[in-house]
C-alpha cells in the first residue's frame, strides 16, 4: 500500500464513533501523531520533516494494527463514565510506607511546635519521607516538603496546619485504599484529584489526563519555588487564550524535561497533555512551536480572562483549599484598579483591598511598585496566600503600559 | 457576641497548642474542644488538631479582612538588616538621591570639580548617580573651562561599570567623544537588530545555532553593555539562556552569556540570576553575584544575603560577600581578611578582590604586604585594590611600583589606584601628597625624545622619505608597495614606532592579524610609552591579539592562545575599548582555568 492509501484507510478507522481521538507511535527517536482537524488526517512528526521515514513507518503499522483503540490508552466515552478505581492493589501496598513516613512527619512538626521552626527529628522525618518515595522525588511531593519548610519558617499555626492538613488527607486517602473506591462519587473524585497532585497523573493509569490539541497559550509568569532538601521547581504559568484557563508547567532544576522558550512566549500546541485536576492543572506540552514575542492582541486576549474584584479570589482560593489544602497553589491573573501608595496593597473598583506578601528573600511589593514607574499597571499575576486568617497575593509577573506598548515584567 | 468570643477563645487556644508543641500535655479544654479523652495518642492528637485548625483557617479566610494580617505577617516574617560600613566622611554620608532634606546627594549636586571627583572614586551607586548628573548638566548647557574638565575625563574614563552612563555623556558634547559614541550607537543598533532577527529565526527553526554564539565575545560585551536600551525579546531569550529554558544547558554558554551581562545593570534579569544563585553550581553562583550585584533592585540584596548565608564554599561565599559589599552591605568584612591568609592562590585573589567593597583603611597593611611585582597578576589586583581602600599611605609604595613595574598592565593599575586615591583624598577634604611619579614619568618621556633627536639628520630624512612615500603608496590603495616602503622606514630608524604601528594597523584591518601582531610588538619594544597611549592604536591592537587568540584556540593551541592573551594584558589597556579589554580578561580567565584543570 502507498502512503496515500494508508492514510485514506486511517482516517475511515479514525472517522468511527468509537475511534480515538489522536493515535501516536514513538519510531526511533521521534513521536508520530495521527489525529483529525475538521474531518482532515493530520500526521505530525517530531522530527519536523513532512512526509518522512518516520510518518510512513507510523502510518504503516497503525494502519496493520487490528484495532487503533487497543493501541492507546484514551477509553471510550462509556468507559470513562465508569467508576474510577484509583488504588490498584500494588500500587496500594508500595505507597503504605510513605503514608506512614508522612504521618511521622506530621507527628514530628506537631510535638515539636510551630514556633520550633525546625528540629533534628522534623529533617529526620523529612529524609525518611523522601526516602519513601520513588526515585526521582514525584514534583508535586517536592513542593509539599518545600511549602512545609516556608510555613515553618514563617511560623504562623494556619499555614502549617493547612500544610500538614493535606499530607493527613492524602495519607488517609492511602490507608482507606481499596475502601475509597466503594465511596460516593464526589470522595473518590477528590481522593483521585489529591492522588494526581502528589504523585502526578501517571499514578491514575491514564484516567488523570486530558489531550490538549491545536491551542494556543500565552506564558505570563515563571517562577522558582523552594521543592524538598536542597531542591528548587520551575513552575511556568501558561493562559489558554480559548478558555481562559490557566495551567501550569513544571520541572525541577536539575532535570530539562519541560519545554524550551523565553517567558513571555507565545506557544502554538499541537499536542499536550492537561491533568484533569490540580490549581492550577499541570500541562505537558508534547509538540509545539514557540514564538518569543507575544503581540498586543494576544495581550488584549489574556486581559479578558482577568480577574476584577478581590472577593472573586477568595472564592476561588476557598474552593481550591477545600479539596487539595496542602499543594493547591492557586494561580490568578487580577487586574486592580490601582497600587495603594501607603501600604503593599491592590485596590479593586469596589475598593477592596488585596495585600501583596512577599519573603525574606524577594521585597516584592517594592519590585512590583519600581516596575509601574513611569507606565500603567495592567494587570498583575501570582499566587494567592492564606496567612494569618488572610488573603494575600505573591506576585509573579506584571503587564504595564509604557507608551504605545505593553511590557511583561518579571517580579519572583 | 459572647458566642463568638468563646469560638475565637477556642480558636486561639488550638492554634497556641500547635505553636508550642504538643510536647508537654496540652489544656483539657483544648482536648475537649477536639472531642478527646486525655488518654488520646500523640497521633490522634496531632491529627485532630490539624485537621480542626486547618478547616477553621479556611473558613475564617474569606470574612477576615487583611490590616491587621498586614502587620502580622512583617512583624513574623525574617528581618534582615544590611550591615553597612561606618564611613563618616563626606564620601561615606553621600547618597545616590536624597532620601529627605538637608541630606547631600550626587543628584542634586552642582559642582562639576567634585562630580568628576566622585566619577572616579565613588561607589557604583555614587558613580552612576554622578555620571547621570553629569548629563543633566550637560544638556543645560555647560560652557568653559568646567566643560573641558569633563570633557578630559570622560575622554579618559572607561569605567565598564557605568558605560552606558558615560555614552550617554559623550553622546552630549560636540567633537571626537560625540563621533565616538555615535559610531557606538550605530553599532549596537545594529547588533541589536541582527540579534533579534537571529532570536526570531531560532525560535521559528529557521537558525538552528545558538544566536548568541554567532556574536564575538566583544560585541557581545559591548550589545550587553547598553543592555537597559535593547527590546524585551533579547533579555528574554538570554534569561532563557541563563536559566536553562533555551534548549541549551550548555554550561560554557552559560557562563559566556553571564561574563557578557555582568556590566549591564539590568534589571530584568534579577530573576534568572536570583534562580543562579539559589542553585549548588559555584562557579555559576560567582558569575551571578557579579552581575547582579551591579543592578539597582530591590530583590537584589535579598537574593545575595539569602545566598551568602547559605555558601559555604570559600571562593563562592567570598564572591557573594565582596557583591554585598557592591551594595554598601559589610557584613563579610571579617571573613574576608581572614581569607587573606589562604595558601591557595584562587581563594587569594577572590578575598583581594572582596576587599575592595568590604574593606577599610585598616585593612592597609595586610594587602600592602601582597603588592609583589614578581606576581604581577596578584599585585594588579591588591593595585586595584588599594585605589579602592583609599589611603594616602598608599602612594609612595604605588609610585614605586608604577616606577619599577616591568610590565605596562602593572604600572597603569598602580597609576590608576593613585589616580583612585588622590579622587577620593579630595572628596573627603584630605590632602594628596606631592605628585612624584608624575615628575618621574616626564623625565623619562624627555630621556627618549633626546634619545632620538641625536640621531644623524641624514638617516631620520631617509626614514621620513620611506614613510611619507608608504603613506602615499597606501592612499592610492597600493598596500602591498606602502608595507614595503614602511619596512623599509622601520629597518632604516630602528627606533621609531610609527612605520610599524601603521603596518600593523594596516594588516589588522585586512584580518590578517598574526602579520599585524609581529610589527605591534616591535612597535612596542621601540616606543612602549607612545603606542600605549593612542586609543586608535590600542584598539586594533587589542582586537588583533584577540582575534589572533580566537584563531589559534580554535586550532585546539590552548597554550598559544592563553600566551598570547597573557602578552596582551601585560599591556597598558586603559586606552583600548572596555569591551575589547574585558573580553580579554574573560578568554583569559577562561584560558587559565582550562589550564588549572
Amino acid at each position: 500500500m502507498s502512503t496515500v492509501e494508508f492514510m485514506a484507510t486511517l482516517q475511515r478507522r479514525l472517522m468511527q464513533p468509537s475511534a480515538p481521538r489522536r493515535l501516536a507511535s514513538v519510531v526511533g527517536e521521534e513521536e508520530v501523531s495521527a489525529f483529525l482537524r475538521e474531518g482532515r488526517l493530520i500526521v505530525s512528526c517530531t522530527c519536523g520533516t513532512e512526509a518522512c521515514a518516520h510518518a510512513r513507518r507510523a502510518l504503516a503499522w497503525l494502519c496493520h494494527t487490528e484495532s487503533p483503540a487497543s493501541v492507546t490508552a484514551p477509553a471510550s466515552a462509556d468507559e470513562a463514565r465508569a467508576p474510577l478505581s484509583i488504588f490498584p492493589s500494588a500500587l496500594e501496598v508500595d505507597l503504605m510506607p510513605l503514608a506512614d513516613a508522612l504521618d511521622a512527619l506530621l507527628l514530628a512538626v506537631v510535638r515539636a511546635g510551630s514556633a520550633a521552626q525546625t528540629s533534628p527529628t522534623i529533617r529526620d522525618a523529612v529524609e525518611q519521607v523522601v526516602s519513601k518515595a520513588e526515585k526521582p522525588t514525584p514534583l508535586g511531593l517536592a513542593r509539599w516538603l518545600g511549602r512545609l519548610q516556608e510555613a515553618l519558617g514563617r511560623g504562623d499555626p494556619g499555614k502549617i496546619a493547612r500544610v500538614l492538613e493535606g499530607a493527613r488527607r492524602f495519607s488517609d486517602d492511602i490507608r482507606k485504599g481499596a475502601a475509597v473506591n466503594g465511596s460516593d462519587a464526589t470522595q473518590r473524585r477528590h481522593a483521585l484529584q489529591r492522588m494526581v497532585a502528589w504523585l502526578g497523573a501517571s499514578v491514575a493509569a491514564g484516567r488523570a489526563l486530558e489531550p490538549l490539541e491545536d491551542a494556543v497559550l500565552i506564558e505570563v509568569a515563571r517562577e522558582w519555588l523552594p521543592g524538598g532538601p536542597r531542591e528548587r521547581i520551575e513552575r511556568r504559568y501558561l493562559m489558554d487564550l480559548a478558555r481562559g484557563e490557566l495551567l501550569r508547567e513544571e520541572r525541577a532544576r536539575a532535570v530539562m524535561d519541560a519545554s524550551v522558550g523565553p517567558c513571555p512566549r507565545v506557544v502554538q500546541v499541537a499536542f499536550a497533555e492537561v491533568e484533569s485536576f490540580g490549581e492550577p492543572k499541570r500541562v505537558r506540552l508534547l509538540q509545539y512551536a514557540v514564538s518569543p514575542k507575544p503581540t498586543d492582541q494576544h495581550w488584549a486576549k489574556v486581559d479578558r480572562f482577568t480577574a476584577r474584584l478581590v472577593r472573586q479570589l477568595a472564592a476561588t482560593y476557598a474552593a481550591a483549599m477545600s479539596v487539595c489544602p496542602g499543594l493547591a497553589e492557586p494561580f490568578v491573573l487580577f487586574a486592580p484598579r490601582r497600587l495603594s501608595l501607603e501600604r503593599p496593597e491592590l485596590i479593586d473598583a469596589d475598593g477592596e483591598r488585596l495585600a501583596v506578601i512577599g519573603d525574606a528573600e524577594k521585597p516584592l511589593f517594592e519590585t512590583l511598585r519600581a516596575a509601574c514607574e513611569g507606565g500603567r499597571l495592567l494587570w498583575v499575576s501570582g499566587r494567592l496566600i492564606g496567612v494569618a486568617g488572610a488573603l494575600f497575593i505573591r506576585p509573579a509577573s506584571a503587564l504595564v503600559q509604557v507608551g504605545e506598548r505593553q511590557r511583561l515584567c518579571r517580579i519572583a | 457576641m459572647e458566642g463568638g468570643g468563646r469560638v475565637t477563645n477556642t480558636r486561639e487556644l488550638l492554634r497556641e497548642c500547635l505553636a508550642q508543641g504538643i510536647g508537654r500535655p496540652p489544656p483539657a479544654e483544648a482536648l475537649s474542644a477536639l472531642g478527646l479523652s486525655e488518654s488520646a495518642p500523640d497521633s490522634e492528637l496531632a491529627h485532630a488538631l490539624v485537621q480542626r485548625i486547618a478547616n477553621d483557617d479556611i473558613a475564617q479566610l474569606c470574612i477576615e479582612r487583611t490590616d491587621d494580617a498586614v502587620t502580622q505577617t512583617r512583624d513574623t516574617a525574617p528581618v534582615a538588616v544590611p550591615i553597612e560600613a561606618g564611613d563618616a566622611s563626606f564620601l561615606g554620608r553621600l547618597r545616590p538621591k536624597a532620601a529627605g532634606s538637608g541630606e547631600q546627594s550626587v543628584g542634586e549636586m552642582g559642582d562639576v570639580t567634585t562630580l568628576l571627583a566622585v566619577l572616579r572614586a565613588g561607589s557604583l551607586p555614587q558613580r552612576r548617580a554622578a555620571a547621570v548628573r553629569l548629563g543633566q548638566l550637560l544638556t543645560d548647557g555647560m560652557i568653559g573651562e568646567e566643560k573641558n574638565a569633563v570633557e578630559v575625563v570622560l575622554d579618559q574614563l572607561r569605567d565598564p561599570e557605568i558605560a552606558l552612563e558615560l555614552h550617554m555623556c559623550r553622546a552630549l558634547i560636540s567633537g571626537p567623544l560625540a563621533r565616538e559614541a555615535e559610531r557606538n550607537r550605530r553599532e549596537v543598533v545594529a547588533l541589536a537588530v541582527r540579534l533579534a532577527t537571529d532570536i526570531e529565526r531560532h525560535w521559528d527553526d529557521e537558525l538552528q545555532e545558538e544566536p548568541l554564539t554567532l556574536l564575538s565575545g566583544d560585541a557581545r560585551t559591548l550589545l550587553f553593555l547598553h543592555s537597559r536600551e535593547l527590546d524585551d525579546v533579547i533579555v528574554a531569550h538570554v534569561s532563557a539562556v541563563i536559566e536553562g529554558d533555551a534548549g541549551n544547558a550548555d554550561r560554557a554558554l552559560r557562563r559566556m552569556v553571564l561574563a557578557a551581562i555582568r556590566y549591564s545593570g539590568d534589571r530584568r534579569f534579577v530573576p534568572p540570576l536570583t534562580a543562579l544563585l539559589e542553585g549548588t553550581d559555584g562557579e555559576l553562583v560567582i558569575d551571578a553575584a557579579r552581575a547582579i550585584s551591579r543592578i539597582d533592585d530591590p530583590r537584589v540584596w535579598h537574593a545575595l544575603h539569602a545566598a551568602y548565608e547559605r555558601s559555604v564554599v570559600d571562593t563562592e561565599r567570598l564572591s557573594l560577600g565582596g557583591a554585598l559589599g557592591r551594595l554598601g552591605d559589610v557584613r563579610a568584612a571579617d571573613y574576608v581578611r581572614a581569607q587573606l591568609r589562604s595558601q591557595d592562590e584562587h581563594v587569594l585573589m577572590r578575598a583581594i578582590e572582596a576587599l575592595r567593597t568590604v574593606g577599610s583603611p585598616e585593612d592597609f597593611d595586610a594587602v600592602l604586604q601582597l603588592l609583589d611585582p614578581a606576581r604581577p597578576l596578584i599585585a594588579r589586583k591588591v593595585a586595584h585594590t588599594l585605589g579602592r581602600i583609599g589611603d594616602a599611605r598608599a602612594l609612595p609604595e604605588l609610585t614605586r611600583v608604577s616606577r619599577e613595574a616591568k610590565t605596562g598592565a602593572l604600572r597603569a593599575a598602580a597609576e590608576d589606584a593613585a589616580e583612585e586615591i588622590r579622587a577620593r583624598l579630595v572628596l573627603r577634604g584630605e590632602e594628596a601628597p606631592s605628585d612624584a611619579q608624575i615628575v618621574l614619568i616626564e623625565e623619562q618621556g624627555r630621556a627618549s625624545l633626546t634619545g632620538l633627536e641625536n640621531e644623524p639628520f641624514f638617516v631620520r630624512f631617509r626614514a621620513i622619505r620611506h614613510y611619507v612615500v608608504g603613506r602615499i603608496y597606501h592612499m592610492l590603495g597600493a598596500t602591498e608597495r606602502a608595507l614595503l616602503r614602511f619596512e623599509a622606514a622601520a629597518s632604516t630608524r630602528p627606533g621609531w614606532a610609527a612605520p610599524l604601528v601603521v603596518a600593523a594597523m594596516l594588516h589588522s584591518s585586512r584580518d590578517e592579524h598574526a602579520q599585524a601582531l609581529a610589527l605591534f610588538r616591535r612597535a612596542i619594544d621601540a616606543e612602549r610609552a607612545r603606542v600605549e597611549r593612542n586609543p586608535l592604536v590600542m584598539r586594533a591592537l587589542a582586537r588583533s591579539f584577540l582575534r589572533r587568540s580566537e584563531q589559534v584556540e580554535r586550532d585546539g593551541r590552548f597554550a598559544i592562545a592563553r600566551g598570547l592573551l597573557d602578552e596582551v594584558m601585560a599591556l597598558d589597556l586603559r586606552r583600548a575599548p572596555s569591551s575589547l579589554r574585558f573580553e580579554i580578561g574573560r578568554r583569559y580567565e577562561a584560558l587559565r582555568m582550562l589550564g588549572a584543570r
